[in-house]
């Protein structure tokens, strides 16, 4: 499957919408949505709304998040925003100020 | 996850991308962009890519898909037989496929010998030198 990879030293500013998994080591501001999953490496800065089936997250992400699966707050991640998803796991040494909406 | 050193950016076909890209590296467009490019690598724009905004700037650009934007290269800009350019295209040097639809201004730094000059500037093709004096 095509996957949508946004390399470090790259910035969008904008909307950035797939149908697509999406990769990220670089910079976002503005909008993710994604029909698929999304990947927020370590060394990526998402200053964006994410919204896709499953998020991962390494990097830095300051904006509300929202998956229709899951979110996975991994080792070295720094979220500052909200969380609407069915499932969140925050793994040791994941940083998270904001609130949890677990649908339910 | 050891993608540091990865310099390639791809915008997948299923993907678009309304805003500005910039950066280092080298940028694969096979989804749609509408807004500005400005890369200090290549720009790939696939067969089923496509790119409308004001400005692609980048070292290389390469287009088999479609563009409709000004185009600014250091370097070469290649037009592969199934691309669709519209603008104002700028760059060291041009190679422009058969096939391709090219409704475009060219714009080049190149020198050109003086009768030569006189040719291209009498004749329908809009293409632009700029001779420089002789030293």
């Amino acid at each position: 499957m095509a996957t949508t990879v946004i390399a470090s030293g790259i910035t969008i500013e904008g909307e950035l919408s797939t149908d697509d998994e999406v990769e990220i080591t670089g910079t976002i501001k503005g909008k993710l949505l994604s029909k698929s999953a999304v990947t927020v490496n370590a060394g990526a800065v998402i200053e964006a709304e994410i919204s896709a089936t499953r998020i991962a997250i390494a990097g830095q992400v300051t904006g509300d998040v929202q998956a229709m699966d899951r979110v996975d707050l991994q080792t070295g991640a720094r979220l500052i925003g909200d969380v609407r998803a069915a499932r969140l796991t925050i793994a040791d040494g994941a940083t998270f100020k904001g609130n949890v909406d677990m649908d339910v | 996850m050891v993608s540091k050193a990865s310099s390639e950016t791809t915008l997948s076909e299923g993907t678009k991308l309304r805003g500005r890209i910039s950066g280092e590296g080298n940028l694969h467009i096979l989804g749609t962009v509408e807004g500005n490019v400005a890369m200090q690598g290549s720009v790939i724009i696939g067969a089923a890519g496509s790119m409308n905004g004001e400005s692609l700037e980048a070292r290389e650009v390469v287009i088999d898909g479609q563009v409709a934007s000004d185009v600014d290269a250091s370097q070469v800009i290649r037009i592969g037989a199934s691309a669709s350019v519209r603008g104002r295209l700028r760059g060291a040097s041009f190679v422009i496929h058969p096939g391709a639809s090219v409704a475009a201004e060219l714009d080049s730094d190149f020198e050109l010998p003086a009768e030569l000059h006189e040719l291209t500037t009498e004749n329908a093709f809009s293409v632009r030198s700029h001779p420089q004096p002789s030293l």
